[in-house]
């Protein structure tokens, strides 16, 4: 455009000044004819000149507009300038194949264990157990080893599969479902196999326990934690205090249910709430509900020899109270944790054939102090009470829990090489189960390796 | 049957709690709900939001950034956040995600607009160049503590400052006043701080805890030492009496740290090597000077000279 405009200027220039050349050339022949001449080549001459003022003020007002333009582009170029590229700034080598695998971790433990009774006899009076509540063997043995795997499918579902290994090379799958990432409104829904959001130890994995075993009512009332397949829905209320509500249906074949029939046998409910006092305290308390039902469910790891066997229902109630304590919020030097929860656990059916209603209950309560960066001391009380008032038909059976009291009292030194790393050393002495107390002393590694999930509360 | 019908019933009573709470719950308001991390985040989203943003900070200075608990108080808050504004680089690693994913809030998830992470704006120092827990507490994309360069504030207000106008468009040429006012004050205050902090150039310093590779690089300060053996691990007798030797060795005019972290291995090295122990405020409110952006670095500047005489 500016070009061709100053081509055009110039082609008007060229012609006024020539028309002048041709006026000073003519001027001697004749004067008046001259005069008449020279009028209207003023005439021209204003014409032409009124013609390329109109130009170059055309011209100006182009030349400004190019020139703020240029500006705009520089200004933008600088804001680009100051944003950082997108490859740089996701750190991701894009074209590795690799880049979408899943997060993995595994987590190993292993360790030595002493016994002053022999474990293998073990039992907690009036109480059936369950599946794997056994004490562990006396001396060194692996403890069971976890991998991980975890990432989101897409913009609406992520999945985590999880699965133990344990001491005798059997491999199970311990966790594996799908949630929601996107639901509206602060809900979540799960499905697949989980552990459930009941009580507060309860969707804890093992390693992330303080003590090294469970307490003893999760041993009894849940075979240690409660697992199953099914669906779960949550959902955190829009409130400046945590309040969250939860449900979940199960297929119903973990204990205390067994055998359920339709494959929806059992469901829960819970409600999860807390808030902080102060700088330095924090809180979290919950209530829970499990129903489960059984059909024919056998003693837990005897053979199928048709005795002792129970039908009916369970239903279980958690109280859990967790409170934590740091200096000014920070954890780092010291910090403080109690936790304890109450269990509450009716059954009704029947027990080889006798009709059954018993009220049973147990609770534990246990701290946890870091009393300097690395280093943490623990003391556990455990307890539990079976119905005493029996059917005499049922004198003599595993519900039979004599005049005694299970319970047990435990002692722990924790020393962390890092957040990755820890050994425990634990003391009990176990006067749950049938026979004289059992003296245990326990020492654990746990390590993580690879990355490892944020800690929930 | 039976059980299937109580089934429902329980979870329809659950769903009606949930809807009855939720018509219950404050009506969504016009500003913009801030979630920051750290108080330098929350005190420049302030800054820059104004009256348009009202900003929760879940950390004070006396807190370690690396080690937050995920507590209850922190979810419901991140539940109603329209944006959460954090350091990022994995600082926030241990506790971040997990109030993140129990927020159940799509808008504050990683890679969402509502998610903002400060180190992504800023050029990184200490990038390790391999990844092994052997080292320490390691951050792959290099060292998180961005905020103790003054470089870096305005480099990130530039990043905030376009995020809220894309979060909240009605309201951009407010931001865009606020960040213009923002970023002239805060040249002029670089200009300042520039010449106030001439002496402290090629000082040699001893740190407690790498916190301080930005500071150093903006003030061309000379970190001899730290003493911790590796970034995050806590240091032993033996490794203290190293450092020590060293100390001797390369003489320092102080050993700096942050007021969340104890002051016990400071206090040894003044003790034995007679080295100045600093406290540096680190963030908003680390020391009753540091109050608000401006503030910190003058706190830090002058908390530095006055040691240095």
């Amino acid at each position: 455009m500016l070009l061709r405009s100053s081509t055009a200027l110039t082609t008007s220039l060229a012609a006024v000044f020539g028309t002048c050349v041709s006026v000073f050339m003519a001027y001697p022949a004749d004067v008046k004819a001259q005069e008449a001449d020279l009028v209207t080549v003023r005439r021209q001459i204003d014409t032409l000149k009124a013609d390329y003022e109109t130009k170059i003020r055309d011209l100006e007002q182009r030349l400004a507009k190019t020139e703020s333009n240029t500006a705009k582009i520089e200004a933008k170029t600088d804001d680009l300038a100051k944003q950082p590229a997108p490859a740089a700034a996701s750190g991701a080598d894009t074209k590795n194949p690799n880049a979408f695998n899943p997060q993995i971790s595994a987590v190993l433990n292993g360790g030595y264990t002493q016994f002053s009774q022999d474990p293998a006899n073990a039992r907690i009076p009036g109480f059936v157990s369950g599946p794997e509540t056994d004490l562990g063997e006396r001396g060194f043995s692996l403890g069971e080893s976890e991998l991980q795997f975890k990432a989101n499918v897409d913009q609406a579902v992520s999945g985590q599969l999880t699965i133990a290994l344990n001491g005798e090379d059997e491999v199970e799958v311990e966790e594996a479902f799908i949630e929601s990432l996107s639901l509206p409104l602060g809900f979540t829904a799960r499905g697949g196999r989980f552990f459930s959001g009941i009580g507060y130890l309860n969707q804890k994995h093992a390693h992330d326990w303080e003590f090294i075993d469970a307490p003893l009512p999760y041993v009894a009332f849940l075979a240690n934690q409660y697992r199953d397949d099914g669906v779960q829905l949550r959902w955190l209320a829009p409130t400046d205090m945590y309040l969250e509500f939860g449900s979940e249906l199960f297929r119903g074949d973990s204990f205390p249910g067994a055998n359920s029939g339709h494959g929806k046998g059992a469901y829960s409910a819970f409600v999860h709430f807390g808030d902080d006092i102060g700088l330095s305290n924090s809180w979290q308390a919950g209530l829970s509900y499990l129903r489960t039902k059984a059909r024919d469910r056998d003693l837990g790891d005897s053979e199928d020899d048709g005795a002792e066997v129970f039908s009916g229902t369970s239903d279980l109630g958690i109280a859990s109270l967790v409170y934590k304590w740091a200096p000014d919020g920070n954890p780092t030097e010291r910090n403080l944790k109690l936790s304890g929860e109450y269990f509450y656990q009716r059954e009704s059916g029947n027990f080889d054939g006798t009709p059954l209603k018993r009220d049973n209950d147990g609770w534990y309560l246990q701290g946890v102090y870091q009393f300097m960066p690395q280093w943490r001391a623990g003391l556990r009380y455990d307890r539990l009470a079976a119905d005493d008032d029996l059917d005499p038909a049922l004198i003599g059976t595993a519900l039979d829990g004599g005049s005694g009291t299970p319970q047990r009292g435990s002692a722990l030194l924790e020393y962390d090489t890092s957040e990755f790393g820890r050994l425990r050393l634990q003391y009990s002495r176990d006067d749950s189960m049938v026979g004289e107390p059992n003296n245990v002393v326990r020492l654990q590694y746990t390590v993580i390796l690879g990355p490892h999930a944020a800690h929930g509360f | 049957m039976k059980i299937s019908y109580a089934k429902s019933r329980g979870m329809a009573a659950i769903m009606l709690l949930a809807l009855t709470l939720l018509a219950l719950s404050s009506p969504a308001k016009a500003d913009l709900k801030i979630f920051a991390c750290e108080p330098e985040w929350g005190a420049l989203a302030t800054e820059l939001g104004g009256t348009k943003v009202s900003v929760f900070v879940a950390t004070q200075a006396l807190q370690d950034p690396h080690h937050i608990e995920a507590r209850p108080s922190l979810i419901a808050r991140a539940r109603a956040a329209d944006m959460v504004v954090c350091t990022g680089a994995e600082l926030e690693i241990g506790w971040l995600p997990a109030i993140q994913h129990q927020s159940a809030n799509i808008k504050i998830q990683p890679g969402s607009p509502g998610a903002f992470e400060a180190a992504s704006f800023v050029r990184m120092l200490e990038v390790p160049s391999r990844l092994d827990r052997a080292d320490g507490d390691v951050h792959a994309q290099g060292n998180p503590h961005i905020q103790t360069d003054p470089r870096n504030i305005a480099k990130v207000a530039d990043g905030l400052a376009s995020r809220f106008v894309l979060l909240d468009q009605a309201n951009a040429a407010f931001y865009e006043a606020r960040h213009r006012a923002f970023s002239e004050k805060w040249q002029a205050a670089l200009a300042r701080w520039q010449a106030q902090a001439a002496p402290l150039r090629g000082m040699p310093i001893a740190v407690q805890h790498p916190n301080w590779a930005y500071l150093n690089d903006w003030l061309g300060l000379k970190q001899v030492v730290s003493l911790e053996p590796k970034p995050g691990v806590p240091p032993s007798a033996g490794y203290l009496s190293e450092v020590v030797t060293r100390v001797r060795a390369t003489p320092v005019a102080m050993v700096i740290r942050a007021p969340h972290e104890s002051a016990r291995p400071s206090e040894f090295l003044t003790a034995q090597a007679n080295v100045p122990a600093v406290l540096l405020p680190f963030t908003i409110g680390g020391t009753p000077g540091a109050t608000d952006l401006v503030s910190l670095f003058d706190d830090t500047l002058a908390r530095l000279l006055a040691a240095k005489k």
